[in-house]
């Protein structure tokens, strides 16, 4: 949570940014829980 | 369809005083519990309001205020475990009423912080003292309904997540509107204003709820007892789960980082938020009001698409779409940062997203901790949800 935030002084968009990116680091795990699911 | 007639609805199985029991039961717990976590939510969040003022009175630059609002989840996460424990030992009424009443009064002292070591100590304090609320009520809401209602009282409780920025975005703003009564800033009173109905809350809690249907004297002695039986029957079925070989399961690791990453965007949007609508030049109760709009479509998503997947099931790759979608909204929101309206709806659809996942994620858990051969019928009623609960705040 902290490590991004510092970031944020500026302006906002290099920490949305960052949120986007941990969404879609998010979105591959899933995917991959099912294909993990899937195999049993 | 309101909690009770949920709890009513929930099959012609059930005999007339099993469900007047079911219902006499929704209708004592969860208004209450749900409205308490509304505020609890709210308290959280709520300094991304008191920010538009509070950080130029007391001379916090924003990787101060970041740093101090991120503060809160380490005690979270350090104190959840030991707080569950703890509320097994002395029973969810008393411990729950604690909870509530501690994060009342230390959440209201915030409003008395002077710069920034002061701020990081209240955000600690808070985080320790919320602790253990959410996989608190969990619990107590297994403890008191049979399986085949669990899942809707629990999505009754989990509205209280998107409506607490509804609601509590305007109070914001009205609070902040307060500035100089009494010769307190608005920000104070805002921290004040929606602190202490906590307290409240706790004692009622104390007074009204028991810890079991067994203690319940609201209850007709019928009622109570085939609230009872129908408790016992399954606690019998359930197997104890090892926390150990739960931890090192995979998918329960990935599952964990999923919901911590979701966890993230939901808070980093809520806090941030305000302040991102306020650099377009709006006055603090505009901001407020265009706050909560978002948050609207938010709720409303989330309950039509838990109502969705309820009936299609493919609970993990609608995990996956809705993680997605809250990226694509983020970036929108970036790259349209020209104008307010386009923004606006990229954060909408981000919410949406980071919402929806969470209403999602406490329904797969149910699913698969089976086949590990975890206890399992409910979240958070195994140690592998407590490592899930301590690892991101829900």
């Amino acid at each position: 949570m902290m490590g991004w935030l510092k970031d944020w002084t500026g302006s906002f968009s290099a920490g949305l940014m960052a949120m986007a990116a941990i969404m879609l680091a998010a979105t591959l795990l899933a995917a991959s829980l099912k294909l993990l699911v899937k195999q049993e | 369809m309101t909690a009770g007639e949920a709890a009513a609805s929930s099959g012609s199985e059930l005999t007339a005083t099993e469900r007047s029991a079911l219902k006499k039961a929704a209708w004592r717990l969860l208004p209450l519990l749900t409205i308490a976590y509304l505020f609890n939510y709210f308290d959280r969040t709520v300094v991304g309001f008191a920010a538009l003022t509070m950080n130029r009175d007391i001379g916090l630059t924003s990787s101060q205020f970041g740093f101090g609002a991120g503060l809160l989840f380490v005690t979270y996460c350090l104190f959840e475990i030991p707080s569950n424990l703890v509320l097994y030992r002395v029973g969810p009424r008393r411990w729950l009423a604690r909870i509530m009443i501690t994060w009342g009064i230390i959440s209201a002292s915030t409003a008395f912080v002077v710069g920034p070591h002061s701020f990081y100590a209240a955000r600690l304090l808070l985080g320790a003292a919320e602790a253990g609320y959410f996989v608190g009520v969990t619990y107590y809401l297994s403890a008191w309904f049979p399986v085949q209602v669990r899942t809707r009282m629990l999505a009754w409780f989990l509205v209280g997540i998107p409506l607490s920025t509804v609601i509590g975005g305007p109070l914001a703003g009205l609070l902040l509107q307060l500035d100089g009564v009494r010769g307190f800033a608005g920000w104070q009173w805002l921290f004040l204003g929606v602190s202490l109905p906590c307290v409240a809350f706790g004692l009622i809690v104390y007074a009204a709820l028991s810890d079991r249907p067994r203690d319940a004297k609201w209850l007709a002695p019928a009622e109570r007892d085939a609230l009872v039986a129908m408790l016992k029957s399954e606690t019998r079925e359930r197997q104890r789960s090892e926390f150990w070989p739960a931890v090192r399961d995979l998918r329960v690791l990935i599952l964990a980082s999923v919901q911590f990453c979701f966890t993230l965007g939901s808070y980093g949007i809520g806090i941030w938020l305000p302040q991102i609508v306020k650099g377009y030049k709006f006055s603090d109760l505009e901001v407020s009001l265009i706050v909560a709009v978002p948050y609207l479509f938010a709720s409303a998503a989330m309950i039509v698409w838990a109502w969705h997947i309820d009936r299609t099931g493919k609970k993990v790759a609608n995990l996956a779409v809705a993680c997605f979608l809250g990226a694509v909204g983020l970036v929108a929101s970036v790259l349209l940062t020209g104008s307010l309206l386009a923004a606006l709806a990229g954060l909408t659809v981000a919410l949406v997203g980071v919402t929806s996942a969470r209403a999602i994620f406490w329904n797969v858990p149910t699913r698969f901790l089976t086949g590990i051969g975890a206890a399992a019928d409910w979240p958070s009623s195994t140690p592998s949800e407590y490592l899930e609960a301590s690892l991101a705040p829900a």
